[in-house]
C-alpha cells in the first residue's frame, strides 16, 4: 500500500465535502415533497411552508390508495416498464453491436441512417397514422413499439462496444461460436455494466411515458400513471370552458398532489438497486482491452 | 473493331464487378449472423422511424386535414418564408440557442466532473450514497419539477422566499424574471440530469484498466495528474459522442420544460422553436407550418452534426459515423 | 448460468412475441365484428335496430376529475340500459384535449360523436366545411329533448353557413364567473358591499391591510388572482368591470371595437397595477396556476376572487374546518360592479358527429341524447345510483359526495347535460339559506348582465392574427401590471394597433358579420 500524501488527503477531504454539499441540494426537494404528502391538508393550507408537520396525515395516501384508477395505472406503467425495457435492450443492444463491427458491410451507411432519425422527425400525425395503420390504436403495444429504440441509445450503445476488440471475437469463432451466439456468450456478459445502465434509461423512459399514451390509448383503464399525474399536477382551464358540474370536482389539494408524486417515482425508484451491482462490475471490459 | 474491343472490355468489367458482388454476397453469407443480429433493429428504424417521414413532405404543402396528404396541395417554400419573415423569428433563434449554449456550457460538462469526483471516493458506500442521491431527480417527470419549482421558489409562498425573509433577506422573484429565466432552466437540468448523467461515464470509467492507475502513481503523478492522464483519455469516446449528439439537439430545447415554466413576464426569453411549434401547429392546427418550422430546426441541427463530427476526425478522433 | 440466463431471455422474447400477436388478433377480432354489425345495421333492419339491438356509439369527450369514471362502470351501464345503447367512452383530460382532437382530426380517425371545445376554432371550421360532420339541422325536430332542452340563440350562435355542424351542450347563460369576497371580513371591517371599481379597490386594499379577520397578524390578501401566458386568467372581470363588455369586443354605437382599444382596458391595466404595487394582488399572479389561488381563497389567506357561487362547497368545508363558526353565506357573490356582470351565451363547446357515421346510425346518436336527456337517465349523473352515490330520506335526495366524487360521476355531464337556470349558483348539497341567498342574487345579476356580442362572429383575418394579438397584449398587460414596463408602452402599443392593417381588416369582417346578422 502507498502511503497518502498530504495533497491526497486534502482532495479526498474536499472532494467528500463537496459531493456531500451537492447531494443536499439535490435532496432538499425531494425531502420538501415527501414531507408535504404526509402533512395533513388543513396544516399545509394554514401554514404553506412546512419543513416538519405537526400532523401527520396518510390521509392522502389512502385516498389514492383506494382509488382503483390509480392502482391499475401503477399496473400498467410496470407492464409498460418491464416488458418495454426488455423488448428495448434486446433490439438496440444486438443493432449496436452489429454495427459496432467493421467486417459490417454498409455499416457507415446505416450509421448515417440511424443519424438521421435523430434530427428529423416527422411529427406527430404521421406517426399516429403509422400507429393506426398498424392496428395498434389502444393497445399498449403502441407506446411500446413506438419508443422501442432510437438513435441517441444506438449510436451510444455501439461507442460502448466499439471497445470491444474483434480479436476476442475471432478467438470465440474458433471455439465453434458464430456471430450469434457470440454476441449472447461472451458480448453480453462482457457489456453488463453499459446493459445496465441503459436499462434503466430505457425503464425510466418508459416509467415517465406520458404523451404517447394520451394519443394512443383510449381506454382511460390502460393509461400509465404519468397521464392520471398529469391530470392532477396542471389545472385545466375550466373557466375558460363556461363548465358547468353539478357535483363539483375540487381541484386536489397540494398534498393530494405531491402524495401522487411520491406514488409516482417511488416503484422506479426500486429497481435501481438492483442495476447498481452491475454498474460495478465494468472492470472486465478494460482488463480485455491488453 | 473497336467496338469490338470496348465490348471486350465491357465484359471484362462486367466479369470484375460480378466477381466482386459474388465476393460481397459470400462475405454477406459468412457473416450472416452479424447481419442477423442486426435485422431487427433496422426493420424497426426502417418502420417506425422512415416510414412516417413521409408526413415532412406537408411542410411545403397547404395541408388540409380533410384532403389528407397526398391530396393537399403544394405551395413551394411558402411556409418557409413565413418563419423568415417573421417579426419574431431572431427572438425565438435567439432564445432557442441561448438557452442549449447555457446548457452546454453548464450543464455538459457538470456529469463529467461529478463522476471524476465520484470515481476519486474511496469509501464505497459514502460513493453509493452520493450516487444514489443525485441519480434521484431524473425520475421525476417535468411537471412534477415545475410544480416543485413554484412551491421552493415562489415568491409569496415560496420556501426558498420564506426562508430569506427569515434570515432576513429581500425576497427574490425567481419566476416572472426575464433576467435569469435562462438560468433558472440551465440550473432545473442541472438538477434534474446531472446526477444522471454521470451514468454513462461512470460506466465508462469502470472500463479503465486499474494497472494505468498504479503505473501513473509510480511514476508519481498525483489524483489531478491521473485523473487528467488516465481516467479523461479513456473516457474521451463517450464524451466526443455525447458532444457531437448534443451539438444536433441545439435546436431543442425541451419543449415541456420551457412550456411549463412560461409567463407571460418572461415571454420575451422564454419562446423558443418549440413553443411556437406547439402553440401554432397543435394548439392552433396550421400543421403545415409547424412541420416547416419542426424542418428547419433539423437542417440546422444537420449541419451542426456534420462539422462536429468533421472537427473530431480532424483531431484524430473516431467521430460518430 | 450463462445458459439458464440465455434461456430465460428467449423464453421472455417468444413471450412477447407471442402476447403482442395474440393482442393484434384480439384487437382485430373486435373491429371485425364492430363492422359486422355497422353492416348489419346499414342493410336494412333498421326498424328492428331501434327496439333490437343498442346502437354501438364510440364518444370522445374532456373531462375534469382526477380520474375520469371507471370504463363501464355502472352508471354507464345505466345509461346505455336508459338510451338502448353500447358505450364506449373516451376520456381525455381537460388539459389534452385540444392536442388529442386536433391529432384525431388531421388523422382522420374520428369517434363517432366527440366534443369540439371551440366551434369557432380555423381547424374545426375547416374541417366541417369540407364535410367532416354532420349537419343535424334537418333532423332535430323529430328530438323533443334536442329541440326544447338547448336554447335557439346557441344553435344560431353555432350555426355555420346556414348549417348546424355542432349539438351545443347547453348550460346555464346567468350567474357566470364573477367576484364573490368575504362577507365575514367585510362585517368585521365595518364595510358595505362594494358597487363601483373604486369601492371595490377600497375593499382590496382593506382586506389586505387592516386585518379583515383579526387574528392580529398581518396574513391576509384583497384578491386571489392569477393570469395565464395567453389570457387575462380570473383578472379578466377587472377589464370587464371598467369596459362593460364580455369577451374581446364592444358594440360603441352599432360598430364592434376591440377593447384592447378602449381607454376603459388602459384604466383597468393602471387598476390592477397599483392594485399590484400595494400588494393587493399575489405577488406571483403571473406564475399561479387557477388552483393555487383558489386554495388562497380557501385557507382564508384571500379575500376575494372570481368564481361561480356554484363552487362554493369545497370552499366552505375548507373554511369550516379552519374555523367551525365559518357559516356557508359569508361566501357572497357580488351582485354587479360599475352596474356590470357577465352573463354567459348559453352553451358550452358543442357535440358532433362524425361524417363516417351513416345515416340511420347518426339518427339513433341523436335520439340517444335525446333519450339521455330524460329525467330518469339524466338523474344518474346528478344523483348517482340510490344507495350508493345518495340515498332518500323524508322524500329528499341526500348526496354521498365523496363516494359521487370518487366515480366521478359529474363527469358524464360533459356528454349530455339539461340545462337548469341556477345551476351556476346553487348546488343540492347547499344548505337552504345559501340556496335562497345565491338564487336572489343570480336574480339580481340579470337586470345587469352583458353577453359576449361578438360570439359567432367569423373573421378570416382573425383566425391568425387574433391568437398571436392577444399573447403580445397579454404579455404586456402582465408587464406593466408587474412594474417592468410602463403604461406609456400600452399607449404606443394601442397607437401601434389602431394603424396596424391586420387590425382594420379584423375589425372590418367582424363589423360585416355583426350588421349581417
Amino acid at each position: 500500500m502507498i502511503k497518502k500524501s498530504l495533497g491526497d488527503k486534502i482532495f479526498d477531504f474536499s472532494n467528500l465535502i463537496f459531493l456531500g454539499i451537492i447531494s443536499i441540494v439535490t435532496i432538499f426537494p425531494i425531502y420538501y415533497v415527501v414531507v408535504v404528502s404526509f402533512t395533513d391538508p388543513i396544516e399545509y393550507l394554514q401554514k404553506n411552508m412546512v419543513l416538519f408537520p405537526e400532523n401527520w396525515s396518510l390521509a392522502s395516501y389512502e385516498y389514492l390508495l383506494s382509488s382503483g384508477a390509480f392502482v391499475q395505472s401503477l399496473g400498467v406503467s410496470t407492464f409498460l416498464t418491464v416488458v418495454g425495457t426488455t423488448c428495448s435492450l434486446v433490439i438496440t443492444s444486438s443493432f449496436a453491436y452489429a454495427l459496432s463491427r467493421k467486417k459490417f458491410k454498409g455499416r457507415k451507411f446505416i450509421l448515417l441512417l440511424v443519424l438521421f432519425t435523430i434530427l428529423f422527425n416527422p411529427g406527430i400525425i404521421p406517426n399516429y397514422l403509422l400507429v393506426k395503420e398498424l392496428g395498434l390504436i389502444n393497445s399498449l403495444w403502441s407506446v411500446i413499439l413506438v419508443s422501442l429504440s432510437n438513435g441517441w441509445f444506438v449510436i451510444l450503445m455501439k461507442g460502448f462496444y466499439d471497445s470491444i476488440p474483434d480479436t476476442l471475437v475471432e478467438a470465440a469463432t474458433i471455439d465453434g461460436c458464430n456471430d450469434f451466439t457470440a454476441w449472447i456468450k461472451i458480448i453480453l456478459p462482457l457489456s453488463l455494466p453499459s446493459i445496465a445502465a441503459f436499462g434503466l434509461f430505457f425503464a425510466v423512459q418508459y416509467w415517465n411515458q406520458y404523451f404517447n399514451a394520451l394519443l394512443y390509448l383510449n381506454e382511460s383503464s390502460k393509461w400509465p400513471i404519468q397521464v392520471l399525474l398529469q391530470n392532477m399536477l396542471i389545472d385545466a382551464s375550466s373557466s375558460s370552458l363556461g363548465d358547468v358540474d353539478p357535483l363539483l370536482q375540487p381541484p386536489p389539494s397540494e398534498t393530494l398532489k405531491m402524495a401522487a408524486v411520491v406514488i409516482a417515482i417511488v416503484p422506479i425508484l426500486m429497481i435501481y438497486p438492483f442495476l447498481q451491482k452491475h454498474f460495478a462490475k465494468g472492470v472486465m471490459i478494460g482488463s480485455i482491452k491488453e | 473493331m473497336e467496338k469490338a474491343k470496348e465490348l471486350d472490355e465491357l465484359a471484362l468489367k462486367g466479369e470484375k464487378s460480378k466477381s466482386k458482388i459474388k465476393k460481397f454476397f459470400s462475405q454477406i453469407a459468412k457473416d450472416k449472423y452479424l447481419y442477423l443480429l442486426a435485422l431487427p433493429g433496422l426493420i424497426y428504424f426502417l418502420l417506425f422511424k422512415y416510414v412516417p417521414m413521409w408526413g415532412i413532405t406537408i411542410a411545403f404543402k397547404d395541408f388540409s386535414p380533410f384532403l389528407g396528404y397526398v391530396e393537399s396541395p403544394w405551395v413551394g417554400w411558402q411556409h418557409f418564408q413565413r418563419l423568415f419573415g417573421n417579426q419574431d423569428f431572431f427572438m425565438l433563434l435567439r432564445n432557442t440557442l441561448a438557452i442549449s449554449f447555457l446548457n452546454l456550457i453548464f450543464f455538459f460538462p457538470l456529469p463529467i466532473i461529478l463522476s471524476l469526483l465520484l470515481n476519486e471516493v474511496r469509501n464505497q458506500f459514502y460513493k453509493r450514497t452520493v450516487q444514489s442521491i443525485v441519480y434521484l431527480p431524473h425520475f421525476l417527470s417535468w411537471v412534477i419539477i415545475a410544480s416543485l419549482t413554484f412551491m421552493l421558489l415562489s415568491k409569496s409562498e415560496g420556501v426558498v422566499n420564506q426562508l430569506f425573509v427569515f434570515f432576513g433577506f429581500e425576497k427574490f422573484d425567481f419566476l416572472t424574471n426575464s433576467d435569469i429565466f435562462w438560468f433558472l432552466l440551465t440550473g432545473q437540468s442541472v438538477w434534474k440530469e446531472a446526477g444522471w448523467g454521470t451514468i454513462i461515464f461512470l460506466a465508462a470509467i469502470a472500463g479503465v484498466n486499474t494497472e494505468l492507475y498504479e503505473a501513473a502513481r509510480i511514476d508519481g503523478a498525483n489524483r489531478f495528474r491521473q485523473i487528467w492522464h488516465v481516467t479523461l483519455p479513456a473516457i474521451r469516446n463517450v464524451i466526443i459522442i455525447l458532444l457531437i449528439l448534443r451539438l444536433g439537439d441545439v435546436m431543442e430545447v425541451g419543449f415541456e420544460q420551457v412550456f411549463l415554466m412560461y409567463n407571460g413576464a418572461v415571454s420575451e426569453v422564454a419562446e423558443v422553436f418549440d413553443t411556437y411549434v406547439y402553440r401554432v401547429g397543435i394548439q392552433q392546427g396550421q400543421f403545415s407550418y409547424s412541420t416547416a418550422v419542426g424542418l428547419f430546426k433539423s437542417f440546422v441541427g444537420l449541419i451542426l452534426v456534420v462539422i462536429a463530427n468533421k472537427m473530431s476526425k480532424k483531431f484524430g478522433e473516431e467521430g460518430i459515423y | 448460468m450463462l445458459k439458464k440466463a440465455l434461456l430465460m431471455l428467449t423464453v421472455l422474447f417468444l413471450s412477447i412475441l407471442v402476447a403482442c400477436s395474440g393482442n393484434d388478433e384480439e384487437s382485430s377480432g373486435n373491429n371485425n365484428e364492430n363492422s359486422n354489425e355497422t353492416e348489419n345495421e346499414e342493410n336494412g333492419e333498421e326498424e328492428a335496430a331501434n327496439d333490437a339491438d343498442p346502437a354501438e356509439v364510440r364518444i370522445m369527450s374532456h373531462f375534469f376529475s382526477p380520474t375520469p369514471p371507471e370504463q363501464d362502470g355502472e352508471i354507464e351501464q345505466l345509461i346505455e340500459e336508459g338510451t338502448n345503447t353500447d358505450l364506449s367512452i373516451e376520456w381525455v383530460s381537460a388539459n389534452n384535449y385540444e392536442e388529442k382532437f386536433n391529432v384525431m382530426l388531421a388523422s382522420g380517425d374520428l369517434p363517432d360523436l366527440m366534443l369540439v371545445p371551440d366551434p369557432f376554432s380555423p381547424v374545426f371550421r375547416q374541417a366541417a366545411q369540407q364535410g367532416a360532420f354532420w349537419d343535424v339541422s334537418p333532423y332535430i325536430d323529430d328530438y323533443p329533448n334536442i329541440k326544447e332542452g338547448i336554447a335557439d340563440i346557441a344553435w344560431e350562435l353555432t350555426s355555420m353557413d346556414g348549417a348546424n355542424y355542432g349539438i351545443p351542450r347547453p348550460r346555464p347563460s346567468e350567474g357566470e364567473t364573477f367576484f364573490s369576497l368575504r362577507k365575514d371580513w367585510l362585517d368585521n371591517l365595518g364595510m358595505e358591499i362594494p358597487e363601483t371599481s373604486d369601492e371595490l379597490y377600497e375593499v382590496m386594499r382593506a382586506f389586505t391591510h387592516d386585518d379583515p379577520d383579526q387574528n392580529g397578524e398581518d396574513d391576509t390578501i384583497g384578491y386571489a388572482g392569477y393570469v395565464n401566458p395567453t389570457d387575462m386568467g380570473n383578472m379578466g372581470v377587472f377589464e370587464g368591470i371598467f369596459t362593460g363588455a364580455t369577451g374581446q369586443w364592444k358594440d360603441v354605437d352599432g360598430e364592434l371595437i376591440h377593447t384592447s382599444l378602449l381607454p376603459e382596458t388602459r384604466d383597468a391595466i393602471e387598476f390592477l397595477s397599483n392594485a399590484y404595487q400595494d400588494g393587493l394582488i399575489p405577488e406571483d399572479f403571473a406564475s399561479l396556476q387557477n388552483s393555487q389561488a383558489q386554495e388562497m381563497f380557501k385557507s382564508g389567506e384571500a379575500g376575494m376572487i372570481s368564481e361561480k357561487a356554484g363552487a362554493f362547497q369545497e370552499v366552505y368545508d375548507t373554511l369550516k374546518s379552519i374555523n367551525p363558526d365559518f357559516e356557508f353565506t359569508s361566501l357572497y357573490p357580488l351582485p354587479e360592479v360599475n352596474g356590470y356582470n357577465p352573463a354567459g351565451p348559453g352553451f358550452a363547446s358543442v357535440n358532433v358527429i362524425s361524417k363516417s357515421v351513416p345515416e340511420e346510425k347518426m339518427k339513433s346518436i341523436l335520439q340517444m341524447i335525446n333519450d339521455w336527456m330524460e329525467d330518469d337517465v339524466f338523474q344518474l349523473h346528478r344523483h348517482g345510483i340510490e344507495g350508493v352515490h345518495h340515498t332518500v330520506e323524508d322524500g329528499e335526495v341526500v348526496i354521498n359526495t365523496e363516494k359521487a366524487q370518487e366515480d366521478a360521476i359529474g363527469d358524464f355531464n360533459q356528454i349530455v347535460y339539461v340545462s337548469d337556470p341556477y345551476a351556476s349558483s346553487v348546488k343540492e348539497t347547499f344548505p337552504e339559506e345559501a340556496k335562497e341567498l345565491y338564487k336572489e342574487i343570480q336574480d339580481a345579476r340579470e337586470e345587469t348582465s352583458v353577453p359576449d356580442v361578438s360570439l359567432g362572429l367569423y373573421s378570416e383575418t382573425a383566425q391568425t392574427y387574433l391568437p398571436e394579438l392577444e399573447k403580445s397584449l397579454q404579455d404586456l398587460k402582465t408587464k406593466i401590471i408587474l412594474g417592468s414596463e410602463t403604461i406609456e408602452a400600452w399607449d404606443s402599443l394601442v397607437e401601434e394597433l389602431e394603424q396596424d392593417l391586420d387590425m382594420q381588416a379584423m375589425t372590418d369582417e367582424m363589423n360585416e358579420a355583426y350588421q349581417a346578422r
